[in-house]
């Protein structure tokens, strides 16, 4: 382990991808992301790697499709309407079940909208967003740290189950500084083998990577194929934070940018006699059912703050699933919700009312 | 800040990597300058590349505080490059105070370049913020090499370096004492003085009982987190 250093978000996942053994990106620039292209275009050449810059994102993501067939670690990142654009490519890459790592540091949409932080593209992220019948776990980052950790731990996950991750964040996360400290480079000799990539094929027969089945009956049997292996993720990927002090009856629900506001929400009610807890997915999907079922009982409510018009909150009434009042509170287009505004509704759903309203 | 360091120079640029602290020096020196001279000092985001935590979010709040503040003239969250007003005439005019507060690396920085060719040498002061917690700052040889990239894009040469050496609100005595050190080496190197170490309030008066030689200048912060708020 390294000294601590000082690290904006954006290059934080642009060493904590060199740092786990990726070789390759392939990109097209976007605020407020840029930091992570800009970054690893100056480090990559230092590591023997590739940066490409395509000419569009819908090129970047093919190019990711090449080089995760061939066996390569590999990434890429842009914000919400470039992630738009890579629909297509993460629908074929889940398909053909290639690993690789997409990062989305979101903005305030819909359309072109605007470049501040923004957590409205949760549906996406976490519904496939592309057509077919797949997934992609995405974690949530809520600090520079955590991000090298998951984008470190996105490329052993995307590898153990041959499947694209997502690491979500906005342009607070991306922007902001923190100090962190760098693990220890993989040694690229101790990466996962892939023995079915195309790497050329001498002394085997050919590899194929391919999303095509034009028979009914086997492409249903890809898709059974695919639906076991995310019934595993489901089993053993799951993470989140519970914060859980003795006499909460108030559970908040958040991730990332939105749940450092709300814990400073948190500490300023304590201060005042009220103890509220928290769940913060780190694991959007698979989105995490265990904590509500260590609170749901004592819980008296269950309060979802979100930098969206209301996505997540919709998971969290599954998880809650009509046991106790699930309320919500978001704002929209690029807006943080301030402290006082969140301990507002927290104000209100503790005198029974809607935050909402 | 020594009282009547730069009555030679009225133009004060501060430029650097991302990350190195540009903004709050450029917020806190235009501030002492203003708060010891009892003049108009003129503070101009030259920031076109940065989409947050920039001198325009605080305009109003530092208009308040007795600063001139100029800003591109477009919504705050324009990702337009656009150069604010003025910008020329008041870099141009030997007799207005002003602290420019440069984007980062040479991406941000490239800006100055068609401005500076025009002013004088002995009108300006250029100087190199360096944080040696950033990852490209971390060895006398990087911070070389980011000042000299840096230079050729904006056509300046540095006249100094200022040492910003921290890790955020966390920064101990000893990561401040650490960093000054580094970056003392490399100003020796650079044959370039180290005008000032900065420190926030309440650490600044720990370096100065520390090291009484240093002039350590203390920084308020002003952009905050939005959970700090």
């Amino acid at each position: 382990m390294g000294e601590r250093i000082l690290m904006k978000g954006n290059e934080a996942i642009g060493e904590a991808a060199i740092r786990a053994g990726c070789r390759y990106f392939f990109g097209y620039p976007i605020t407020p992301q840029n930091e992570i292209p800009e970054y690893l275009s100056r480090r990559l050449p230092e590591v023997g790697g590739v940066f490409l810059q395509a000419e569009s994102e819908v090129a970047a993501i093919n190019m990711v499709y090449g080089a995760a067939g061939a066996g390569a670690r590999v990434m890429t990142s842009s914000s919400s309407p470039g992630i738009s654009l890579k629909q297509e490519g993460l629908s074929y890459l889940a398909g053909a079940e290639l690993p690789c790592v997409v990062v989305n540091i979101i903005r305030g949409g819909p359309g072109l909208g605007g470049i501040q932080p923004a957590q409205s593209d949760y549906f996406q992220a976490t519904r496939g967003g592309g057509h077919g019948d797949y997934r992609t776990p995405v974690f949530g980052p809520a600090s520079i740290q955590e991000m090298v950790e998951l984008v470190m731990e996105a490329f052993e996950v995307a590898d153990r189950y041959r499947n694209p991750v997502m690491v979500v964040g906005d342009g607070i996360l991306g922007q902001m500084m923190e100090p962190v400290v760098l693990p220890d480079p993989k040694p690229l000799d101790s990466l996962p083998a892939k023995p079915w990539a195309t790497t050329g094929n001498q002394g085997r027969p050919p590899n194929v990577i391919n999303s095509l089945f034009l028979d009914a009956n086997l492409c249903s049997r890809h898709n059974e194929h695919l639906q076991e292996k995310y019934r595993e993720i489901c089993r053993r990927e799951v993470r989140y934070e519970l914060v859980d002090p003795e006499g909460a009856e108030i559970y908040f629900v958040a991730y990332g940018t939105t749940s450092r506001v709300v814990r400073s929400v948190m500490n300023r009610a304590r201060e005042e006699g009220i103890i509220t807890g928290l769940i913060r997915p780190i694991t959007l999907w698979p989105f995490p059912q265990e904590p509500f079922e260590r609170v749901v009982e004592r819980a008296k409510a269950f309060l979802c703050v979100e930098m969206s018009a209301g996505q997540m909150v919709e998971d969290v009434r599954l998880a809650v699933n009509g046991r106790r009042p699930v309320h919500f509170y978001g704002r929209t287009g690029g807006v943080v919700p301030s402290p006082a505004e969140i301990a507002d509704a927290l104000r209100k759903v503790l005198e029974g009312r809607d935050p909402g309203a | 800040m020594r009282k009547g360091g730069h009555s030679s120079a009225r133009k004060v640029i501060f430029f650097g990597p991302y990350g190195s602290g540009k903004t709050e020096v450029s917020i806190n020196y235009a501030l002492a300058w203003r708060s010891w001279s009892q003049r108009q000092v003129w503070l101009v985001d030259l920031d076109l590349v940065t989409p947050f935590f920039r001198i325009r979010e605080l305009r109003r709040r530092l208009e308040a505080l007795g600063l001139s503040v100029v800003v591109p003239e477009l919504d705050a969250a324009s990702e337009l490059p656009v150069i604010p007003p003025r910008v020329t005439t008041l870099l141009l005019d030997p007799a207005s105070a002003v602290v420019v507060d440069l984007g980062g690396d040479p991406t941000g920085a490239r800006v100055l370049g068609s401005l500076a060719a025009r002013m004088r040498g002995d009108t300006y002061q250029a100087y190199f913020v360096v944080n040696n917690y950033r990852p490209f700052t971390a060895t006398v040889e990087g911070i070389a090499d980011c000042l000299r990239r840096l230079e050729q894009v904006t056509r300046l040469a540095a006249t100094g370096l200022v040492a910003n050496p921290h890790l955020g609100p966390d920064t101990t005595l000893g990561d401040v004492l650490r960093g000054q050190e580094l970056i003392q080496r490399a100003a020796a190197q650079l044959r370039l003085p180290l005008v000032f170490t900065c420190a926030r309030k309440g650490l600044a008066d720990q370096v100065k009982a520390y090291r009484p030689e240093l002039e350590v200048f203390p920084l308020d912060l002003y952009i905050g987190m939005p959970w700090r708020r």
